[in-house]
């Protein structure tokens, strides 16, 4: 069975091919190239050339100076529009060390709807109080208990 | 002159990266020990690459001129053959913008500049793959294949020479050899077939007198 199917590391006979063949174009650079590019690196070396800092710093300067230009231009034409001072911040208020104590007025600031409230609930409570004792007119008050004739120590025999 | 001598043997036994780092410092003889190493290489991928003799010459020139220029720039992650590769793709890219007329470039490399050497195999021959090769494939897909197979280079090496992510390098090769190998299929079946017919031709001929 295994014979019928191709084995993946098995070399390629064509590729083989390939590597062979481009091994056997092997072309000689003429001679006089060689002397040329010898020739063309000793003249790159003699000749002055700018360094790359240099030229670095030399790019830095001319963008430095097109973005003042730029600058200029754009800020000639549009006024700049004038700046409003901020809104002061609550938060920053209580935190602000002019403050006298800055505790204080936060647990003022707690405690006041607390009392609020309780003084709220009280006022609800009697008013609920009040208007139960109205709904029941007569039947709910308490009648005054008639007093019997026979004394409780007495027996009618 | 002795010394010069015991010098330039010293530099063989360098690594390209000694070399290159050599040259960094300033020594022009490690740059033409580099020059020596590599520009046969180079002559031989470039030959594969461009229609003219003189634009592998002007290409080879520029690019080792380059390499030496922008030595700074180069990345020791990286092989000194793959970087002379790099500079001298788009060298031959450059030379395809130039003004006059278009001769040359990877992009309408046709035939194989091989100015000074006869080619050890006949180019005409239908069992030369490469010349198969650079007649059904794309120039930058031959391009990929040569320097897969002609020059060893690993696919990451590939996709950094010709500016082409890696997996357009393995893909590329993979279609390059599919086409190659479905192409001289067929070229054996068509030589093949005219073979039998030019076997058959004979009788035909030997036979047809008889039937008139």
């Amino acid at each position: 069975m295994s014979n019928f199917l191709p084995n993946p590391k098995a070399p390629d006979p064509m590729i083989a091919q390939l590597r062979q063949q481009a091994q056997a174009f092997d072309p000689q650079p003429p001679a006089g190239l060689h002397r040329r590019i010898i020739s063309t690196l000793a003249q790159a070396d003699n000749s002055p050339r700018s360094s790359p800092s240099r030229l670095g710093w030399l790019f830095a300067a001319g963008t430095l100076a097109a973005a003042a230009i730029v600058a200029v231009l754009v800020l000639r034409d549009h006024p700049v529009a004038p700046i409003h001072p901020p809104k002061p911040n609550p938060a920053k208020f209580a935190l602000d060390p002019s403050v006298p104590n800055p505790l204080t007025l936060a647990m003022q600031y707690v405690d006041d709807p607390l009392q609020n409230e309780a003084e709220n609930l009280l006022k609800d409570l009697s008013r609920a109080s009040t208007t139960v004792t109205h709904v029941f007119p007569g039947g709910a008050k308490r009648q005054p208990r008639p007093a019997s004739q026979n004394s409780p120590g007495t027996t009618g025999v | 002159m002795t010394s010069d001598l015991a010098s330039s043997s010293s530099l063989e036994l360098l690594s390209d990266e000694q070399l290159v780092s050599r040259a960094k410092a300033g020594g022009r003889d490690a740059f033409n020990c580099l020059v020596l190493r590599h520009e046969r290489r180079l002559y031989r991928f470039l030959c594969k690459n461009t229609a003219n003799a003189a634009d592998v010459e002007d290409a080879m020139q520029q690019a080792m001129l380059k390499a030496y220029l922008k030595l700074a720039q180069y990345n020791s992650r990286w092989r000194f053959t793959t970087w002379l590769f790099t500079i001298a793709v788009r060298e031959l890219r450059s030379l395809r913008h130039r003004p006059g007329p278009a001769t040359t470039a990877l992009q309408h490399a046709r035939e194989p500049a091989a100015p000074n050497v006869e080619p050890a195999t006949d180019p005409n021959a239908p069992d030369d793959l490469w010349q198969i090769a650079q007649r059904v494939l794309n120039p930058q897909h031959y391009a990929a294949l040569w320097l897969r197979y002609g020059e060893d280079l690993p696919a990451r090496d590939i996709a950094k020479v010709l500016g082409r992510p890696r997996i357009w390098v393995s893909v590329t090769l993979h279609r390059a050899c599919a086409l190659l190998r479905q192409t001289t299929k067929q070229s054996a079946s068509e030589s093949g077939n005219s073979r039998s017919r030019g076997k058959s031709r004979p009788n035909q001929e030997q036979t047809a007198p008889g039937v008139t």
